[in-house]
């Protein structure tokens, strides 16, 4: 068979998206979780698989510092152009117009730093919970007032949106530290002389591994966001296609979100952050794509052990390893076993990619189409700076 | 393996009271912490679960405090599975279960503490000190 006609084959449509959302109105979609599907495919091969499941889903369960979310506060009288403001003591970003305000995950409270910030505001207001909102403002002739104390729930909120800028990334690095003390990092505690490692993502259940060439997932995907109905809108910051560690961008409506897939986190010595939980589901459109979720079994997904030890933008790479090894618990560094951590919650990756089968199945969640691919073949490039200096960092 | 938290008070402070009890009684214990501080002495020890009673008459009859404590706790509402402990505790007293579930085993835990400032969402405590 020649390359073309195997393409051909390989791409020839077995189903349209209009099918499937047919197949979902009628309740007779047949959705698998991406590692039940590929357990089924090592038994009876991807093509034939592929021939009874239409919908594959996905999901991820971790921290994500590049997140936030978005309100509007409504006008007070007289009127208020926020010039800084804080809710229960984390200060929040003012970046538009009068009322309108932007969470940062990583902002700390300025009373309670590393152990509650942004993050964990949102996460509050998912839960109905009251917080304390001040603001300063200079005053304008439109906008006199220049104080404001007020409580407020997510009910006193106009908008309420979640918006990340990067999320979800296709694959990541595992962690361990080289030098003789323990040492805080993003990665969680590593404790020294390569005493333990750590590893985020969810190896086969992530949403990026299992579509390699974005053909599915692009702009206006459907998606589960926090345990509610999200969108992608475009890649990530630092999306890295040629690195296999493509990411997203998603927002999603935190009115009807759960705070159970939204949770504030303190990383101690590093600051708070986020985990956010999130599926995409992946239409079986062709085998090509049936071959592709096949494949990506964590066995052969594999990623670079680095050591955090050395403070650089290019740190040490010690070995290769597979998720299936970082997800045995134990893996070897130097000749010795060391015990892994997850940090992503792989419990809560299988919940939300369940979660996301029984909304198909049950008629609750249509697929769409995307309206633009994500960016293949873009470049994340180093900073551009100047000669650094001693006193600039510390040691 | 019981668990208890040892206090000497005042003019125990300068006796062998662990060692005597351990020579009269010929039972092996295991000691986990120990500190001086404003409220006398302190010892954290571990021992089979079969000499548990024979060890707290010992040291009660000799004016120790024998205090039966748990370890850690952990807020089940706060875990969310993500295993940041599981690399950390020497004692391999936490586990990731078949389903991802991450479980601890109190019996084994030495109320080290180490895992305790690791977990983001704050949902272990230490008991002990």
């Amino acid at each position: 068979m020649s390359v073309l006609t195997s393409n051909y084959e390989f791409e020839k449509p077995i189903r349209t998206y209009e099918e499937i959302n047919e197949k979902i109105r009628k309740g007779d979609a047949v959705v698998l979780r991406a590692d039940e599907f590929k357990r089924l495919a090592e038994v009876k091969g991807y093509e034939n698989v592929a021939k009874e499941v239409d919908v594959v889903t996905t999901g991820t369960f971790g921290a994500m510092c590049s997140s936030g979310a978005v309100i509007n506060l409504g006008h007070s009288d007289p009127p208020i152009k926020i010039d800084k403001a804080w809710i229960n003591d984390v200060p929040v970003c003012h970046p538009g117009a009068a009322v309108d305000l932007y969470i940062g995950a990583t902002q700390m409270s300025e009373t309670k730093p590393f152990e509650y910030g942004g993050g964990h505001v949102i996460e509050d207001l998912i839960r109905g919970e009251e917080v304390e909102l001040r603001a300063t403002a200079y005053g304008t002739d439109c906008y006199p007032r220049t104080r404001l104390e007020t409580n407020i729930t997510k009910y006193d909120l106009n908008q309420f949106y979640m918006l990340n800028f990067r999320n979800s990334y296709q694959k990541y690095v595992c962690a361990t530290n080289g030098r003789d003390t323990v040492i805080y990092t993003y990665m969680g505690k590593l404790l020294p002389q390569y005493g333990n490692a750590t590893f985020s993502g969810a190896g086969e259940l992530n949403p990026l591994i299992n579509d390699p060439e974005y053909e599915i997932i692009g702009i206006g995907t459907r998606i589960f966001l926090g345990g509610a109905k999200g969108y992608v809108i475009g890649e990530g910051t630092q999306h890295d296609p040629g690195n296999q560690m493509g990411t997203l961008m998603v927002k999603g409506n935190c009115m009807e979100m759960d705070a159970k897939f939204v949770r504030g986190a303190a990383i101690t010595r590093y600051g708070t952050s986020i985990y956010v939980g999130l599926g995409i589901p992946i239409p079986i459109l062709n085998l090509k794509i049936a071959k592709n979720i096949a494949v990506m079994t964590d066995e052969n997904i594999t990623i670079k052990v680095l050591d955090y030890g050395v403070p650089r933008r290019s740190r040490p790479v010690l070995r290769e390893v597979s998720y299936k090894e970082l997800k045995s618990g134990r893996i070897e560094i130097l000749g010795r076993t060391v015990k892994v951590s997850p940090l992503s919650s792989l419990k809560g990756a299988i919940e939300i990619a369940e979660i996301l089968k029984k909304w198909i199945e049950d008629g609750r969640f249509y697929l769409s189409k995307p309206v633009e691919n994500l960016p293949r073949d873009s470049i994340f490039k180093p900073m551009k700076e100047k000669p650094l200096q001693r006193e600039w960092y510390r040691r | 393996m019981v668990k208890m938290l040892l206090r000497f008070h005042g003019n125990l402070m300068r006796e062998p009271v662990t060692s005597t009890v351990i020579l009269e009684k010929g039972i092996k214990l295991n000691i986990l912490k120990a500190s001086i501080h404003e409220r006398g002495g302190e010892m954290l020890i571990e021992v089979p679960d079969e000499h548990a009673n024979d060890i707290i008459r010992a040291f009660e009859s000799k004016g120790v405090d024998v205090i039966l404590k748990r370890t850690i706790s952990v807020d089940s509402d706060k875990c969310i599975h993500c295993g940041e402990c599981f690399s950390l505790c020497p004692a391999d007293a936490i586990h990731i279960s078949q389903d991802y579930a991450v479980t601890f085993d109190e019996s084994k835990c030495v109320a080290c503490g180490i895992c305790v400032d690791a977990c983001p969402m704050r949902a272990i405590s230490l008991i002990l000190f």
